[in-house]
């Protein structure tokens, strides 16, 4: 389909995912590997 | 806190740094805008969607069996804040009472072994992780080796040790090391002047100059380990804080040590603190986090309430804290305390209705003497601070 013939409902479309895209949070980092154990709980561990 | 509850609920955090909020998901951090943000400070509903599309709340799944294991609970330090202490003590001041005395042994150490075969089974992990725990465990460094090297046939993938570091030498770190401890916490008690007032010898004298040699020394003979260095707060240090950030920074490699601060909570033993959870100390802590990480100490990002695997997840269910006599609590705190016993590792747990008084979760006892929405405000900025500092200078 030639750039000219995209319907207005799909410009819209791209145009609110583009939106969305700008409003969204930005993650800044992931912890997916990270496990929690006693030892970094937060413990108040004073030995 | 409940014995029944099984399911390791992370809790998100949206704190206010300088510029923008940020989001603490048990997947990950983002840094949110106003716009994100509802009236009353909640998540947006779009922004919620967003992050849960990009997995910030995803809970990596629970692999391993964390077991703590008290190797003695005696102690050559006399802390006067010590959670292991029954009163203060009325006399020299360095010899508190503490918790009856127990040692582990080698037919004990194949009771724990045994009864975490049986939790593991249960919850169908295969990977063991050990905390090697006291008193100071290494007060019984056979105890220590025979444990870890016996625990290889159990799946131990790693372990870890809280220890004060007084007895520490490069050949019983590198001997650790090679039975797979890879962290160790130590705590100081603030600049050598302070430090050697509050961490005392039982027999009297200050620890900080054998403590930082033997840190230094071990963290040469095994480079595997990471040094996790609690720097406790109170009225009594609070002004030398600062010059123990220099001090450890020139005598340790500050790349292999995480350096983190907090303040001496009273365990119900009348140990006062005049530190209180106020915008004095929020400015203190974040500047001495600031400064350990401009000095090389490894930064830790502030994350959301994540549970602890050994106390917050059910009866022994992901972990579990073993006595050296065999009995078993259900945290570290009340270990070696016999109103606080849940079971023992020959006998197993004892059932829900007659535990569930004694369960208690890390820090439940703490008296902390503000309010708890103080405490959570301190941590909340001062997490806060850390995280600007850590984005501003590229390191998140």
């Amino acid at each position: 389909m030639a750039e000219s013939e995209i319907s207005p409902e799909e410009i819209t479309s791209e145009e609110t995912a583009e939106q969305e895209e700008l409003d969204s949070p930005e993650v800044v980092a992931h912890s997916l590997d990270e496990e929690a154990l006693p030892e970094d709980c937060g413990i108040n561990v004073h030995l | 806190m409940t014995a029944d509850q099984h399911v390791l609920n992370h809790r998100e955090r949206i704190i206010q740094g300088k510029e923008n909020w940020w989001f603490l998901g048990a997947g990950g951090v983002a840094r949110l805008s106003d716009r994100h943000l509802a009236s009353g400070g909640a998540l947006a509903p779009r922004a919620e969607r967003q992050l849960r599309a990009q997995g910030l709340y995803v809970v990596a799944p629970r692999r391993s069996y964390s077991l703590t294991v008290l190797t003695t609970t005696a102690c050559n330090l006399g802390c006067g804040y010590c959670f292991q202490n029954v009163a203060q003590d009325e006399g020299s001041g360095s010899r508190p009472p503490r918790i009856a005395q127990a040692r582990l042994t080698s037919s004990r150490i194949t009771s724990v072994l045994e009864f975490a075969r049986r939790q593991m089974a249960a919850a169908e992990l295969e990977k063991l992780h050990i905390m090697l725990f006291g008193g100071e465990p290494l007060l019984n460094p056979r105890g220590c080796r025979e444990l870890l090297a016996r625990a290889a046939d159990y799946g131990l993938t790693d372990a870890a040790m809280t220890s004060n570091l007084t007895l520490l030498t490069p050949e019983i770190a590198r001997e650790l090391a090679d039975l797979g401890l890879r962290s160790v916490q130590v705590t100081f008690d603030g600049a050598q002047p302070d430090h050697d007032l509050i961490r005392i010898r039982r027999s009297g004298g200050g620890t900080y100059d054998a403590i930082v040699a033997n840190l230094a020394a071990a963290s040469a003979a095994a480079p595997e380990i990471v040094w996790s260095l609690r720097v406790n707060v109170s009225h009594r240090n609070v002004e030398g804080i600062d010059a123990l950030l220099e001090q450890l920074a020139g005598a340790v490699d500050p790349a292999c040590c995480r350096v983190y601060f907090a303040r001496v909570g009273d365990v119900g033993i009348g140990y006062l603190n005049g530190a209180r959870h106020d915008e004095d100390l929020v400015a203190r802590f974040c500047r001495w986090q600031r400064r350990a990480v401009d000095l090389g100490f490894i930064a830790t990002r502030p994350r959301a309430h994540t549970p602890c695997a050994t106390c917050q997840a059910g009866v022994g269910r992901y972990g579990a804290v073993v006595n050296a006599d065999g009995t078993l609590s259900s945290c570290w705190e009340t270990a070696g305390k016999p109103d606080w016993q849940v079971g023992t590792v020959t006998g197993g747990y004892r059932p829900a209705e007659q535990i569930s008084g004694r369960w208690i979760a890390c820090e439940d006892t703490y008296q902390y003497g503000d309010e708890r929405r103080a405490v959570v405000s301190f941590h909340d900025a001062v997490d806060a601070d850390l995280l600007d500092y850590l984005h501003a200078t590229g390191r998140l």
